[in-house]
């Protein structure tokens, strides 16, 4: 595999659910690229289909209600919607580590983190047959090799996440730890297999703020040590910028803006993404100057015509009203946006600069 | 603060209208509760079950072959005829209309059934939320009472009670109906616990709701439908237990007809004259099965995690 | 200082540890201990802190959803501990409070004309037309429609929920509004909505607000005056500016350089305050933060800082001051 080979590569790709009330369109043409080293920032409200984007990597979303309708997932390289349950669960073991919002209901509670620590050690290098815990546990010699080595293994990355005493501790039960300690503890068996992809669905939005502080530096660290290529799924803005070197704004099932951090969070172009920064209070924000951005989200079921951000777009046109936007339309600075104003050849600054008044500069 | 904005007026329109427009989301929410239903087979069969029993007890005296026959009316040349044209479902060792006689104990198993439960349900929802909303000691003892209650063989206590106060129907409802509660209890207090700790409990008390509208009105109304469920599963047991008393011989006393005393009877004339125990058996069959179907249903329709 | 509306004084709250066979106490968390502060009316006071500080049962205590252990809440001068029946019914319309999880704080079986007329009928202040009409006037006023009376929570956003909670906040015309993480739920553009409606109802209706949330961002737009409070104790307490630009305490400070700030030029640098916040044993003495603070003492190991006034109206609890 090149450099350049991109580690997940994603392709117009459009999901339904399907429910009682109707067929609801939650992904209408996701195009997203991960670069082997990218941290991206995947941003967006509730129900713009940033879960579901994430998920279709390894191929995790419920089906039925959900239905794969258009596009494609390539990962390394190759399509995950061709290969087969078993090359799945091969992929999903060794080379996809997910972590997930709320960590007190991802750890079993009836398990000691070691049993499960070992177990998902086993089964990320290929040894799902030494499992230590169910009725199915096996006494063969060379499986208590292999999980003695597993808890080496175990206690090693627990060491590194930084859980305090792992030699000791590692015995407890997960209702035993904090949530820092648990997502800890997630964090290093995503790690087990070295992955290629880490997958963290708002790892942070159930700690507290210095608790946050710590698991995002930590994130930060492990990226650089085991090369890791990160999805982080967030809405908020704050950590994207801390942690992340791109963004892709979701907005409606459909990614309208991506690009370098810098670039996106210096010069916004879509009118979401800019409606979005001045919506955070901040150091600096005077009282009573906070933007919002008016309405709310679409309904998937009945999503407005044309550009789904049209009806709160404060620059909408007779074309948003019609038509989708336009494909990915690039700008300078690698950045790519989704919006009919650059495909009539709108100035991305003066778009800025015309309306850049509350939050710098006040 | 009413000055301070706009005071919107009612919309105009006729009151049916305008009842539509109160009712849209009520109206949505039984679509949807009707779709969830229907999706389970089973459970639609056993609703077509329900309604047609529903229909036979209250509709039944008026068109059964033999109405006398419930009454104590003998007929000793039509012993034991089998089933046909004449007899539906034949006639037993005294000549009476076997099919008269089961269709009219449909009425006494369904009023049955609904007594018990009522009885059941009135005391321990009452019982269960009491005790789970203001815990303590209150509930220690309730629920040690529930719990005894629990310990003792249902069966056993209405064998005891219909021993005490004499065989008779009534007094087999009336024992079932007290030996049936304590379930109610404890699934409401549960219930009662975990709802008492949601905000919206907290936010009623934080605008100075007092314990009996909390309780009665947004506690309740919110574990009814668990209490809907248990109790449609509850029914055909409930019918099932009524007919294990008229079987023992404490419950329905002849010539009341009644389906456990009609097998109880029938069981010495088998397997000659099968006829005798094999209908009334079939149609309690149909009610406990019916009821247990209709139960799943409503569990799968109340049930938010399966919501669509 | 003008007139406290609102005033807490040494007010503590512990949650007794039962333990052993006969459940006798052996300890007791200090939830809220020996907490004093005062909120002018048509102010907004901050109550910052993590999950556990306490912040969230302070709240509850001064609705007395909660019984304070002792300590006196003073509301438009009346000690609101000694009440009880009618007088503290009557008190408590006049101050209201907003849930954090706008999806459990309304009840899924009534509509949402019942949820805000609730309150109004429950202290019988109207009825009939009377009734619609102050609902309605209430939906409007915190951007709802009319076409949502009839609604059920469930067919809301989370950001119309919340403006339902509000308006039935409302509906007893209260003074002073406890406002428990309301946006913390919520999604970006729709905090800020809210955040705004929040602004703009205080200076309508002169409301006072006791809001509690743990992202200094918001508590910086709203709140006029701000207390840290960090295992039961306020730890700090000043004006916003003066938290904001010179935090004193170690863990004002902390908490502060932990915010990921949406700017990738400003450089993030966590990690300053290790571990994590952690009840301390019923017996421990000294300073609540020492296990965890980078400059701790020996002495803050044996005694508990007071509050000191180290610059006007700012009051900082660390022997380091």
């Amino acid at each position: 595999m090149s450099a350049a080979e991109p580690v997940v590569e994603i392709r117009n790709l459009e999901v339904d659910f399907r429910t009682f009330d109707g067929v609801s369109k939650v992904l209408v043409g996701v195009n997203l690229e991960l670069r082997r080293g990218d941290i991206l920032g995947l941003v967006g409200e509730t129900g713009c289909g940033k879960s579901v984007t994430a998920l279709s990597v390894p191929r995790l979303i419920p089906m039925p209600p959900g239905q794969f309708v258009g596009g494609d997932v390539r990962f390394l390289g190759e399509s995950v919607l061709e290969k087969s349950p078993a090359e799945m669960r091969e992929l999903r073991a060794r080379h996809i580590g997910m972590v997930f919002q709320d960590p007190n209901t991802n750890l079993n509670p009836v398990f000691t983190i070691e049993q499960q620590m070992v177990d998902a050690c086993l089964c990320r290098l290929g040894h799902a047959g030494a499992v230590t815990t169910g009725p199915f546990k096996s006494w063969r010699s060379s499986d208590r090799e292999l999980r003695r080595q597993a808890r080496e293994t175990a206690v090693a990355l627990l060491q590194r996440v930084g859980f305090p005493d792992p030699e000791r501790r590692i015995a407890s039960y997960p209702h035993e730890l904090s949530g820092g300690m648990r997502q800890r503890v997630l964090i290093a068996m995503s790690l087990a297999g070295h992955p290629d992809l880490l997958i963290a669905d708002e790892p942070t939005t159930a700690l507290d703020v210095s608790t946050q502080a710590q698991i995002l530096g930590l994130i930060r660290e492990l990226v650089q040590e085991f090369h890791l290529t990160v999805l982080l799924i967030t809405h908020n803005l704050g950590v994207v910028a801390q942690v992340c070197n791109r963004v892709a704004v979701m907005y409606s099932g459909r990614v309208v803006e991506s690009g370098s951090v810098r670039r996106v969070f210096k010069a916004p172009s879509h009118p979401y993404t800019i409606g979005l920064l001045r919506a955070v209070p901040t150091m600096e924000t005077v009282r009573g100057t906070l933007e919002e951005i008016p309405g709310t989200i679409p309904n998937l079921l009945t999503p407005p015509a044309g550009c789904r951000f049209h009806p709160r777009c404060p620059h909408v046109m007779d074309d948003c009203r019609v038509d989708p936007p336009p494909p990915m339309f690039p700008l300078e600075g690698g950045t790519e946006v989704a919006c009919h104003l650059y495909a009539h050849g709108a100035r991305p600054n003066l778009l800025v600069a015309a309306e850049h008044g509350g939050r710098h500069d006040g | 603060m009413a000055d301070t904005s706009p005071i919107i007026q009612a919309p105009p329109g006729g009151f049916l209208r305008r009842w539509q427009e109160e009712h849209a989301s009520r109206i949505e929410e039984s679509r949807r509760a009707a779709y969830r239903f229907v999706q389970n087979r089973l459970s639609l069969l056993g609703l077509i079950f329900i309604a047609l029993l529903v229909v036979v007890a209250i509709t039944g005296r008026w068109w059964v072959p033999a109405p006398q026959d419930a009454t104590g009316a003998i007929h000793a040349s039509d012993r034991f005829i089998a089933p046909g044209l004449s007899h539906l479902f034949g006639t037993d060792e005294l000549g009476r209309d076997i099919f008269s006689r089961v269709v009219l104990a449909t009425q006494t198993a369904l009023l049955s059934g609904v007594i018990i439960l009522l009885v059941a349900i009135g005391i321990g929802v009452t019982l269960g939320s009491v005790a789970g909303y203001f815990g303590g000691w209150i509930d220690e003892v309730l629920m040690r009472l529930t719990d005894m209650m629990l310990a003792i063989p249902g069966i056993f206590l209405a064998l005891a009670i219909t021993a005490a106060l004499g065989p008779g129907i009534i007094h087999a409802i009336m024992a079932l109906s007290v030996t049936w509660w304590p379930g109610y209890a404890r699934l409401v207090e549960g219930q009662v616990k975990a709802a008492r700790e949601q905000d919206y409990v907290e936010a009623c008390r934080a605008i100075g709701a007092r314990p009996g509208r909390i309780i009665f009105s947004h506690i309740i109304p919110n574990l009814i439908s668990s209490v809907i469920v248990k109790a449609s599963m509850d029914f055909g047991f409930a019918i099932l237990s009524l007919a294990a008393l008229g079987f023992i011989g404490v419950g329905a006393q002849p010539p009341t007809p009644e389906w456990g005393e009609m097998i109880s009877f029938g069981r010495q004339y088998l397997p000659q004259y099968w006829w005798y125990s094999t209908f009334p058996g079939l149609a309690m069959f149909i009610a406990v099965f019916g009821f247990n179907m209709l139960g799943d249903g409503l569990r799968d329709v109340f049930d938010p995690k399966s919501r669509l | 200082m003008a007139e406290a509306l609102l005033e807490i004084r040494h007010v503590c709250k512990y949650f007794p540890i039962r333990g052993g066979l006969l459940k006798q106490n052996v300890g007791a968390v200090r939830a809220v201990d020996d907490v004093s502060l005062a909120i002018p009316a048509g102010t907004s006071y901050g109550l910052v802190g993590e999950s556990g500080s306490g912040k969230t049962t302070l709240g509850k205590v001064v609705l007395r959803l909660s019984e304070p252990t002792s300590g006196e809440i003073l509301f438009d001068g009346q000690d609101l501990a000694a009440l009880d029946g009618r007088a503290l019914q009557e008190q408590r319309a006049r101050m209201q409070m907003i849930f954090q999880n706008p999806y459990s704080s309304l009840d899924p079986r009534k509509t949402v004309k019942s949820i805000v007329a609730e309150p109004l009928v429950i202290y019988g202040r109207a009825r009939g037309k009377e009734l619609d009409d102050r609902v309605r006037s209430l939906i409007a006023t915190v951007g709802l429609r009319s076409e949502h009376l009839y609604r059920f929570p469930h067919e809301f956003s989370g950001g119309q929920r919340q403006r339902i909670g509000i308006a039935r906040a409302l509906a007893l015309e209260p003074k002073l509004l406890i406002l428990d993480e309301p946006t913390s739920a919520l999604d970006v553009s729709v905090q800020s909505q809210i955040l705004n409606l929040l602004l703009d109802l205080q200076q309508r209706l002169g409301l006072t607000y006791l809001f509690i949330s743990h992202d200094l961002g918001v508590i910086r737009y709203i709140c006029d005056h701000v207390g840290v409070m960090y295992l039961g104790r306020i730890v700090e307490q000043a004006p916003v500016e003066d938290i904001f630009s010179r935090p004193q305490h170690p863990y004002t400070q902390a908490l502060l350089s932990a915010i990921p700030e949406p700017d990738p030029e400003r450089a993030f640098q966590p990690g300053e305050i290790k571990g994590e916040i952690r009840a301390l044993p019923s017996d421990y003495a000294g300073c609540r933060f020492a296990p965890r603070c980078p400059f701790v003492m020996d002495r803050c190991r044996e005694v508990d800082p007071p509050l000191k006034e180290t610059a006007p109206e700012h009051t900082v609890a660390c022997h380091l001051f």
